[in-house]
């Protein structure tokens, strides 16, 4: 079945009827049950009273007076309502205007509804009847049938149906004023979404006013669009740089290989040139591929490439790798893992991030120095920490060489592109975690501090069913 | 008999100019440019060797390998593809590839995959306790090295970068080769750290023994061969 949308006004409808339906069916019910068992006491009552004074005419002046009480009343229109069955000793009807005693009934009872006929043709009807013996074997039925006890039900529908009239109109009224809410509020929902649609990034949905289920959606919302904007910032940025960078390898490339081809030189300057050409493209493709791998640490990775590892092991192994390297540079790499501290981490991926820690490290040590390379568990979680005696980076800096592509000017002379950081800031987000970097006094100290922290849930959460379930 | 590989990459610039070094290396070279194609006549088994595109028309790469697995096809297959996420990698791997290569490559890299996979095959799964090249010799079981008689003491990321060498000896090893497969690491360092480890495995080796063994290819990576 497809599902059409519909608005909420209609849908809200849809639900209320069907309540508002049993909203006065029930009490209505009810009610009537209660009046229908009231009003039935009342006819039994009816009849019982004529019972009781036929009853006391016999015992006063006989049968024949009951007989003809019985034909004064059915000849009376005005007590039109009571039937009657008077029998003698023989079973024999000696007045009223029923044909016959009730099959199953005896000859003396209280009050019993049963199927009675009034002629011997006649359908028979259900009545109310009350019986009673006579002295003598005669005995006397009265009977109301159920048609004319003139039960209250009218009364009751029509009352049901006003209470259900009102019921409805108060629904139409409620489903407008929902409707109408809705509208106004997601009215600023809609007119932030058109304004961005017309290219202004920067608009946000107001909070402030709106009710607290609302402003969840647009805090969402909000947040939402504020990372959209930041990626699209750092897009921008980054297509900027790489334009940028590439812009200057190609027309080096460029050039390189129109000197080489209008040039009268010989074949050894050919080979140059075209080795030159070679490492310009290399030197592109490192850029593309540190970017890439950037924009992959952003994106995040699967869950299932996380693991639970030991920072411990993990930093041991990245030492293994570069303690030599270290060494042949002149420096010393010390690795300072004692204890074993537990993460869940993407172990290739963090491990190139602390081997571009430990490559910067390298480059910028003053020869004799020593780098140290240490897991530990702080006070906030478990932390890296990378940290030389180099030149350090100055206090208003430190934010910016995180971005892509920042190569301060006293390193524009040494090799690199500028992304080293920028990939190790990404793997740590991509882990909860974050790269601060301060001073060593001399030198820098590179952290990656992990945060032990639950996953938060946004407020009132609750109040909306998660379509998604992690 | 010269031994006939399989590329399928439907680039064709790229295919011609795989195809072009290959056969200069004395292969016989086929081409298909889609799955279906590569499907059809991979499941001969008929090759040695398939070096296989991930991105393809039609039918794509995964799903041919899955194919030719499920078909009982056992030819070694070389993934190649410009998806360079670890995902990727371990779903190649997974699907039945036996290397994966991340595009843009350099060509004597996949040669050197390409022998490694043919020399693999080849030799048979044989549990060997010795390895020698000249007079070096590798005790597995003890993890004892020895050359000319004498011990050479070994950290243990020395003797399995030095295993890995004497279980390819004569071919050309690259480097990241090497970082895969002694550190299981896929990243591009920015230093060269495999040839500090290199020169410092010479050190223990090479140094103050008659003749080299460990020989550096130019621009490519390493091999280790007796001299000659």
């Amino acid at each position: 079945m497809p599902i059409r949308p519909q608005s909420a006004t209609l849908q809200i409808a849809r639900t209320l009827i069907p309540l508002s339906i049993v909203a006065t069916l029930v009490p209505f019910g009810v009610l009537y049950f209660d009046l229908s068992t009231l009003h039935e006491q009342k006819i039994e009552k009816e009849v019982s009273d004529e019972l009781r004074a036929l009853k006391s005419v016999y015992e006063d002046d006989g049968a024949a007076a009951v007989e003809e009480r019985i034909r004064d009343s059915l000849t009376n229109s005005e007590s039109g309502r009571m039937l009657y069955l008077f029998e003698d000793g023989y079973r024999y009807r000696v007045a009223g205007n029923l044909t016959a005693w009730p099959a199953k009934s005896s000859s003396s009872f209280a009050w019993e509804v049963v199927p009675l006929s009034r002629s011997t043709f006649a359908e028979p009807e259900v009545m109310g009847a009350s019986a009673t013996e006579l002295p003598g074997r005669y005995r006397l039925l009265v009977a109301i049938p159920r048609e004319e006890w003139g039960m209250p039900i009218g009364l009751v529908a029509k009352a049901a149906a006003l209470g259900f009239f009102i019921a409805m109109l108060l629904n139409v009224i409620a489903g407008f004023r929902v409707s109408h809410f809705l509208r106004r509020h997601m009215s600023s929902i809609v007119e932030t979404a058109e304004d961005i649609l017309g290219g202004d990034m920067s608009r946000r949905v107001k909070v402030s006013y709106l009710p607290v289920e609302f402003s969840v959606v647009s805090a969402s919302l909000n947040a939402m669009l504020s990372r959209i904007e930041d990626s699209m910032t750092t897009m921008r940025a980054v297509t900027d740089s790489i334009a940028h960078d590439f812009r200057s390898s190609l027309t080096r490339l460029g050039a390189r290989l129109e000197m080489a081809s209008g040039g009268k030189g010989g074949e050894q300057e050919l080979r140059t040139a075209m080795r030159d050409a070679a490492s310009e493209v290399d030197s592109m493709l490192h850029i593309l591929n540190s970017l890439l791998e950037i924009a992959r640490a952003e994106a995040g990775v699967s869950g299932d490439q996380m693991a639970d590892m030991d920072l411990s092991t993990l930093i041991s192994d990245v030492g293994d790798l570069y303690v030599p390297v270290a060494e042949e540079a002149g420096l010393q790499l010390n690795v300072h893992a004692a204890e074993p501290i537990q993460v869940r981490a993407h172990p290739e991926l963090l491990a190139q991030a602390i081997a571009n820690l430990i490559d910067n490290a390298i480059k910028y040590s003053p020869l004799g120095t020593a780098i140290e390379l240490r897991a530990s568990l702080g006070p906030l979680g478990p932390l890296i920490e990378v940290s030389d005696r180099g030149p350090g980076i100055p206090a208003e800096a430190r934010e910016r060489v995180i971005h892509r592509f920042v190569r301060l000017d006293a390193a524009r002379k040494s090799p690199g592109s500028g992304l080293g950081l920028s990939l190790v800031a990404a793997v740590a987000k991509l882990h909860g975690a974050f790269l601060k970097l301060h001073d060593n006094l001399p030198g820098l100290t590179a952290v990656i501090q992990f945060v032990a922290k639950p996953r938060r849930k946004p407020p009132l959460s609750f109040l909306f069913k998660r379509s998604v379930e992690k | 008999m010269s031994r006939k590989l399989l590329v399928v990459e439907d680039d064709t610039i790229t295919s011609s100019y795989l195809v072009q070094s290959l056969r200069e290396q004395g292969y016989t070279v086929d081409v298909a440019e889609d799955g279906r194609e590569a499907l059809y006549l991979a499941s001969d088994g008929a090759y040695e060797l398939v070096v296989l595109d991930r991105m393809l028309p039609g039918l794509d790469g995964l799903s041919v390998l899955k194919a030719l697995r499920a078909a009982r096809i056992e030819t070694p297959v070389l993934l190649l593809s410009a998806l360079s996420t670890l995902d990727e990698r371990v779903k190649g791997l997974k699907a039945g590839g036996d290397d994966y290569m991340v595009k843009p490559f350099a060509v004597s890299e996949l040669l050197a995959r390409i022998e490694v996979l043919l020399r693999r095959r080849s030799a048979g799964p044989e549990a060997e306790t010795k390895l020698r090249c000249a007079d070096l010799e590798m005790d597995l079981i003890a993890r004892k090295v020895t050359r000319a008689g004498k011990i050479i003491d070994m950290q243990p990321r020395e003797f399995a970068l030095l295993e890995y060498l004497m279980r390819h000896q004569g071919q050309l090893v690259t480097r990241t080769m090497l970082l895969e497969a002694v550190w299981d690491y896929h990243f591009d360092p920015q230093t060269n750290v495999i040839d500090v480890h290199i020169s410092r495995l010479r050190q223990r080796v090479d140094k103050g023994f008659q003749g080299s063994l460990i020989h550096t290819i130019r621009g490519a990576g390493y091999r280790l061969a007796a001299e000659g």
